[in-house]
Formats: C-alpha cells, sequence, structure tokens
C-alpha cells in the first residue's frame, strides 16, 4: 500500500465523546436520597460536563445523558412498550431493563430528543447517539409483531423518526451504537447481515446528519468489508475489541471513527506513545477522514476517571493533528 | 425435609444501625455493639420466618465487593460506578499484588455460629467476582488476577471459617458467567476449585443475573468441586399461576441442566428482588413444583433470587414468609 496514500493532512482529525457518561458524587448521593431538586441537579451536571468536552477541545459535544437509566429506557415512553425484567448489559455489570413491546409502536419522534439537553449546547456543534435497531432489537423484547423482520423494521421506523428530530434541530452526527452486532458476530451468532443492513438504511433515510455505525464489545474484523457496504457516513470500531493494525488493508471511503480511549479500564493512556501509534497506522491506511472517540460509554469509569480519559481524548486528538500537518516528529 | 429454605446473603440494614454507626461521637466499641444487636435481630428474625439456614443478613458488610476489598492490600478504590438506575457500587483498582490483611469474615461467623439454632451458612464474595468487578492495572492477565486472589485472598479465609466451625459456605461469584467464553469460564472454574480444594465443608455457588441463563455454565456445572448452585430465576419469570412451559418460562432452562445430565442441588431462586409487589405462596408453590418434576424435588432448596437488600426490610420481610408458606404449599403436592 502506498505510503500516506489518501489521508488529507488539511481535513482535522476530530473527536466526540457520546453515550452515558459517569454522574459526579454530588448527583449518586442526591439519586440515592431521590432528592427533589434532581432535575435541576441533572441540568448543572450537564453542563458542568458539557464544559469539559469544551475544555479538552472535542469537536463535537454531546449530552452526558446523566439523566438516562440506560440507553433503552426513554423508549418506554413510546405506545406498544413496556418496562420488563432486569438484564445484564453484554459482558459488563451494568443492567438495564428489558423493554416489552407488546404492540404496534406508535407516538415516537421526540423521545431522544426530549432527554438531551440541546438548549445546552446552542453554539457548539452537535454529536448524539441512539442504539441500532439490531441492538435495540435484541436486547429488548417482541410480543407483537408477527416476524421478526417485521419487528426490526418497526424499531428502525421509530429510530429513524428520532434521529429526523435530532437533525432537524442541529445534530451533525448521530453514532448508531452497535454493540450487538460486534458481540454477536464475533461470538459466531450473527450469519448474515443483509437485514440489519436494510434496518440500517431505513434509520438513516431521509435524516440530514452524518450517521456513523460504532461497533463495540466485539471484533468485527472479520466482516469489515460487509460493513464498509452499509449505507452510513461513518463506520467506528473499538480498539479495545478491533486492532486497528486489522483493518489496515482496507480501502474505507466512509469516515473512520476509532474507540481508543479504553473506558473500562483506569489505566490512563499515554497521550505520546498512543498518538504517535495512531499516526503510523493511519499514514498506512487509505482513509479520508478520522474521528477519534472513547471505546464506549464513559458510564463505566468513576467520574474522576472519566473526566481524565475525555482529557486524554482531547490531548491525543491534538497531538495526531499536529502530527499529520508535520508539526512535531 | 423436602425443599429446605435459606436466605442468599444481604438484608437492608436497619435505619437505626446506619444513624448509629455514622456517627462520630459513637466509640468503634459501641458501634460492634449495635452491630451485635443488629445481627441477632436479623439471625433471629430469619429463623421466625421459618428459614431453615440463615445468616445475620450481611448486616456487617458495606457491601458484597466494597466490604472484602477494604482488607486486601494492592487495591484502591477508584471511586463510584452506576450498576443500574440510582444504583452504584464502588469500584477499585488494582495497583499492585494483593495481600489478605485479616480474615474479614471470621468475627461475624463466629457470632452468627453462637447466636443462630437453625444451620448457618456463610456468604462470601468469590475471587472471579471480586477481580471481574475491578480494574486490573497490576497483572498481565485476568487469569493471573483471579488466580492471585483464588489463592492468597479468599482460600485461607475459608481454611480459617471451617477450622471455626463453618460446614456451609457460599461462594457468590454474580459475575461468573458474565463472561461466557471458554478461556473465561475455564478461569472461574479453576479459581473456585482452588480456594475448595481439599477442604471438608459444603460449597454452594451463587449466580445471578448471568444475561445468558446460566447456559455458559451448564458445561462446566459438574467440574466445580461444590455441592449446589444457588441462582436466579424468578426475575425472568412470569406471575401468572401455572406448570407449563410458557408460563414458568423462567425456569425452563432447568430442562437444559438435566440434559447437561446436572445431578447437584439447586438453590431455586423464587423470589424478585428487584420489584416491591409480592409473590403469593400459590406462585412460589408453581416454581418449586415445576423445577422439582424437573430435576427432582430432592434436589431442591428454595431461596430469594439474590440479597433482599434493594428491598426495604418490611417488603423483605412479607417476601420471605411468602417464599416459606409457598415452600409448605409445594411440599404437600410431593407428599
Amino acid at each position: 500500500m502506498d505510503k500516506g496514500k489518501d489521508l488529507d493532512a488539511s481535513i482535522e482529525v476530530e473527536s466526540y465523546a457520546v453515550g452515558i457518561y459517569p454522574r459526579s458524587q454530588l448527583l449518586v448521593t442526591a439519586t440515592r436520597k431521590n432528592n427533589q431538586n434532581l432535575p435541576e441537579l441533572f441540568k448543572k451536571g450537564k453542563q458542568s460536563w458539557i464544559n469539559v468536552q469544551r475544555r479538552v477541545g472535542l469537536t463535537y459535544i454531546a449530552d452526558p445523558m446523566i439523566d438516562w437509566d440506560d440507553i433503552f429506557r426513554p423508549f418506554a415512553k413510546v405506545k406498544g412498550i413496556s418496562i420488563g425484567p432486569l438484564n445484564r448489559f453484554f459482558e459488563t455489570n451494568t443492567f438495564y431493563r428489558r423493554l416489552i413491546v407488546s404492540d404496534v409502536l406508535e407516538g415516537y419522534g421526540r423521545i431522544a430528543r426530549s432527554m438531551l439537553a440541546l438548549d445546552l449546547m446552542k453554539e457548539d456543534r452537535k454529536v448524539a447517539s441512539l442504539p441500532d435497531p439490531y441492538t435495540f432489537s435484541m436486547l429488548n423484547e417482541n410480543r407483537y409483531y408477527k416476524s421478526y423482520d417485521e419487528y426490526l423494521f418497526a424499531v428502525a421506523d421509530m429510530l429513524n423518526a428520532e434521529a429526523k428530530t435530532l437533525a432537524n434541530e442541529g445534530v451533525e452526527i448521530i453514532q448508531l451504537n452497535a454493540p450487538a452486532i460486534a458481540y454477536d458476530f464475533s461470538n459466531g451468532k450473527l450469519v448474515e447481515l443483509t437485514l440489519i443492513k436494510d434496518a440500517i438504511s431505513r434509520v438513516k433515510k431521509g435524516v440530514k446528519s452524518k450517521i456513523y455505525l460504532y461497533l463495540y464489545f466485539g471484533n468485527v474484523a472479520g466482516i469489515f468489508d460487509e460493513l464498509l457496504d452499509i449505507k452510513v457516513d461513518g463506520i467506528g470500531i473499538d480498539t479495545s475489541s478491533t486492532k486497528l493494525t486489522s483493518i489496515v488493508e482496507h480501502s474505507i471511503d466512509k469516515d473512520l471513527i476509532i474507540g481508543i480511549v479504553d473506558t473500562m479500564n483506569t489505566k490512563l493512556e499515554e497521550v505520546k506513545s498512543t498518538a504517535s501509534a495512531l499516526h503510523f497506522i493511519l499514514d498506512r491506511m487509505d482513509v479520508k477522514h478520522v474521528v477519534l472517540t472513547t471505546s464506549n460509554s464513559l458510564e463505566y469509569l468513576p467520574y474522576r476517571f472519566a473526566v481524565k480519559k475525555v482529557s486524554i481524548l482531547g490531548k491525543i486528538t491534538r497531538l495526531l493533528n499536529a502530527k499529520q500537518k508535520g508539526l512535531t516528529p | 425435609m423436602l425443599f429446605p429454605c435459606q436466605e442468599i446473603g444481604s438484608l437492608r440494614k436497619p435505619t437505626w444501625l446506619l444513624d448509629y454507626v455514622k456517627h462520630s461521637r459513637v466509640s468503634e466499641e459501641d458501634k460492634e455493639r449495635a452491630r451485635n444487636d443488629a445481627a441477632y435481630l436479623n439471625i433471629k428474625l430469619l429463623e421466625d420466618i421459618g428459614l431453615d439456614i440463615v445468616y445475620d443478613g450481611e448486616v456487617r458488610r458495606v457491601e458484597m465487593y466494597e466490604y472484602p476489598i477494604r482488607y486486601v492490600r494492592g487495591f484502591i478504590f477508584a471511586g463510584e460506578v452506576r450498576s443500574f438506575d440510582n444504583k452504584y457500587y464502588k469500584k477499585a483498582r488494582c495497583v499492585t499484588d494483593v495481600v489478605l490483611k485479616n480474615n474479614y469474615h471470621l468475627n461475624e461467623f463466629l457470632f452468627v455460629k453462637a447466636n443462630a439454632k437453625k444451620e448457618v451458612k456463610i456468604p462470601i464474595t468469590g475471587p472471579y467476582t471480586l477481580a471481574d468487578w475491578s480494574y486490573n492495572e497490576f497483572y498481565n492477565n485476568k487469569e493471573e488476577f483471579v488466580m492471585s486472589i483464588a489463592k492468597k485472598i479468599i482460600r485461607p479465609i475459608v481454611i480459617e471459617l471451617v477450622k471455626h466451625g463453618a460446614r456451609i459456605i457460599q461462594i457468590d461469584e454474580p459475575a461468573m458467567t458474565t463472561h461466557p467464553s471458554a478461556s473465561e469460564m475455564r478461569v472461574a472454574v479453576d479459581a473456585i476449585n482452588e480456594c475448595v480444594r481439599d477442604i471438608d465443608a459444603k460449597f454452594i455457588v451463587h449466580i445471578c443475573y448471568s444475561g445468558n441463563e446460566y447456559r455458559a455454565l451448564l458445561p462446566y456445572a459438574m467440574d466445580i468441586n461444590v455441592q449446589q448452585f444457588a441462582l436466579e430465576f424468578a426475575n425472568r419469570d412470569t406471575w401468572n399461576l401455572g406448570l407449563d412451559d410458557d408460563t414458568r418460562r423462567g425456569y425452563r432452562v432447568l430442562r437444559e441442566f438435566k440434559e447437561y445430565g446436572y445431578k447437584k442441588e439447586i438453590g431455586l431462586g423464587v423470589i424478585d428482588v428487584h420489584v416491591d409487589d409480592v409473590e403469593s405462596p400459590e406462585l412460589v408453590r408453581d416454581r418449586i413444583v415445576y423445577a422439582a418434576n424437573l430435576i427432582g424435588a430432592e434436589n431442591i432448596y428454595v431461596n430469594p433470587d439474590c440479597g433482599l437488600r434493594t428491598r426495604s426490610r418490611s417488603v423483605a420481610i412479607e417476601k420471605l414468609k411468602v417464599m416459606v408458606k409457598g415452600t409448605e404449599l409445594a411440599r404437600k403436592v410431593f407428599e
């Protein structure tokens, strides 16, 4: 492969951190006591996290989702959905309530919007996340739709309406979190992607924002070619599951989102060596645009370490940009 | 007697105890007296409700992970992480080789042993869970981390407890089937076997909320040198009465246990510990009868899905009473 074939040094490497962030100790205590001022405290907590993201220089700013019980729970407000039993979220020690779909899905479109403090980010470039339709469908339970296809597409249509609203309100990037695709593939449970591709296309249809598909909790090197066929604007990998070197030979005609900062361990990444390693590999890849992010939600870290990790993400991005421009060795 | 009833671990601490031990002017000696009082009350409460196997509701332990970690050198608490909703637990970083400071369960066990009239079962958090719920910044890999805790922390504690009269020891491993790959499961199996190796006592492994209905456990269940698996089922079951597979969907996986040739005891979770609604005795009966028909009545012990500390004491007590009543109904079916 030609060295540095397509990476355009004039296009900045960008960064963001989406998903549920950890709550500060103040909020931990307040939520434990079911403090009456919780809405106000959540708002302040969100503002604080937004300020952290700005301060460390992330390109896109995300609502820290500290008032989300889990990534699905707000969708319990959709007509046809009720709250089910507690379930483990993949191999983490974090749990979610499985949603039960027991009637036709209706009354959606502003569910995610209503839970995101976009008004606190008016001047910022904004990013948001939603579950991808496959992950949503697999981790929740269908008791209404006659077939899996029908259920999956109903979920995709719901997410499409949610994404359209976010796009119309100025969210530039919507990251579809797809841990179930990665996890099921790496465990030999995902036999084919055709249906999933169709569902993701339905989510993207008519949405003005960029749609990224982000895969974590499993090694997706073996289906990376197929993932590149999915009609989205970017594909993301968590490098603690899928090594960047394992996809180095692919010609990537979409944005590449790299989950480089590990949110599953407090061990802090060394900024210089991480940026140098990224620079070395990216220099050998056929990719036009790169976005750096965290391996997944920051909620798996205590607050103090999450702040450090977001800061490290900002530092790695800055140093990598300097390297790409030849400003530093 | 069929279907012995047992608690699985923790009860919510009495408010008066929490208020008292937080008070800065109260001496350590007085705090310990208060804890003794609370432990005594819990033991008698569980006995009066009619449980056959009891402990003290883990009243001295702040939490199943944080409490043992406090007594192990090598860990530093990093902060709180959410488990679900507004529930959190302190999570620690392992930064050096682990060393046991002292046997953090011995005194509480001796107190229970001295005060309980029923059989005593002591719950202990297992090595795999302690490692899995921590951040590993020191050991080269998970196996090294888990086995170090098994050899240097849990096994010495177990040996000393047995020496002081412990006959039933429950190793809590809620994380055990979290990572269902063969390599991870093998680490968990080896660690438990290391903890119990050549020790003369009855051992139970408690697992809950595995995410895969214990299917990851099945191939290894007979390789683990324990007599019983106490598991959560009610959380996934319906609240309708009946003995058909669909109604008892939370327990259907026991068919697969049977197919795997499972021959050990099952501690059958019949009470959902995450809702305040109290099950009816008839529902408990049906859950027991369904399971007994699958794996044999003589193999069944009855317990809540998990510790009841997430519920108020009044709800927990009602749930345990119903569990005992439902068990009596189930006994009648088999008599």
